[in-house]
């Protein structure tokens, strides 16, 4: 199935949950926000929310900044 | 000298904000920001990118540092809020400093909108600063909008050009008592952070003339060092100035008198 993360099209497995797309993508899990068709996550979601077909995603982290 | 800085009821030793962008070298800013003395930094919030991930900031700055999320990116009051509720769910606390910019020429804030998201993060419990142009309404509304403190610029943000809206910033001084004024952006040498202090500003904000300096360990100190400077003379009450000459040594007494 498709889903669209950070504006990307993506291919990506039916009953997949969140954190097996960051683990997907090789991404530490530590500072890094999760929104899902524009609800931010709570991090206790990461492993019980299921992505669906055409779900949009943004993987958000920290960056230098003033 | 006991003079801490109070934000928001937080009691602070230094009076050095620092900002964590455009460090070419990630391991220098750990460095940079234990010699600055700072407790406050800034950072920023943007999509990961997928295809080249970037170092984690946040693994290169000290521990016990707040960390104070910038808006940067957003061109609304809208947009700030949103990315003030994403920084806070990321786990990294309250501290926004709201940064509303839709002209890219200038990098200006918009006064309105960031009034407009004060009043709706601070009554959510965020402490908030906004980044300002500085204008004494403006300040006014921030205030009582919630604001933690006001930002206005000394200068065009990333221009080192220093304080080309002291007049405005001595208004501001003047004039705004409840909260501390910190000038954020333009700032670019440690003579024009101990001016600011000097002027009675509460703090200063600085990023590109640390990250783009030479050396940005050694400026960090200088910079320190210099606010510090500022803070005291400030405290010292300076002496007035005059048109004419007023000798130093006693006037009599002269030895070829």
């Amino acid at each position: 199935m498709q889903i669209r993360v950070n504006g990307e099209i993506r291919d990506f497995p039916e009953a997949g949950k969140i954190n097996h797309l960051l683990q997907t993508l090789g991404l530490t899990l530590e500072g890094i926000v999760v929104t899902l068709n524009q609800t931010i996550l709570k991090k206790t979601e990461w492993d019980q929310i299921i992505i669906k077909e055409n779900d949009v995603i943004e993987l958000i982290s920290f960056v230098g900044g003033g | 000298m006991d003079d801490p800085l109070i934000i928001a009821g937080k009691s602070l030793k230094s009076r050095f904000l620092l900002g964590t962008g455009k460090f070419k070298n990630k391991s220098e800013l750990t460095e940079t920001i234990l010699k600055s003395g700072a407790e406050i930094v800034t950072v920023a919030l943007r999509r990961i990118d997928l295809e080249r991930h970037a170092d984690n900031i946040l693994a290169f700055i000290p521990e016990n540092i707040t960390l104070m999320t910038n808006t940067s990116g957003a061109r609304n009051a809208a947009e700030a809020i949103r990315i003030a509720q994403i920084a806070r769910a990321a786990g990294y606390g309250n501290w926004i400093k709201i940064e509303v910019i839709n002209d890219s020429k200038y990098l200006l804030p918009d006064n309105a909108e960031t009034i407009k998201a004060v009043e709706k993060l601070a009554s959510d419990g965020f402490i908030v600063l906004p980044y300002m142009n500085p204008d004494l309404y403006t300040a006014r509304d921030l205030v009582k909008a919630g604001a933690a403190a006001v930002m206005p610029l000394g200068s065009l943000i990333g221009s080192n050009q220093g304080l080309k809206t002291k007049t405005m910033l001595e208004i501001l001084i003047e004039e705004i008592d409840e909260v501390p004024i910190i000038v954020d952006a333009g700032i670019g040498r440690p003579s024009q952070a101990a001016q600011a202090l000097e002027m009675g500003v509460a703090a200063v904000l600085v990023n590109t003339a640390v990250a783009t300096a030479d050396q940005p360990v050694l400026m960090a100190q200088a910079f320190s060092k210099s606010i510090e400077a500022g803070r005291m003379a400030y405290l010292a009450k300076l002496a007035s100035a005059s048109d004419l000459a007023s000798a130093s040594s006693p006037l009599s007494g002269a030895l070829f008198e």
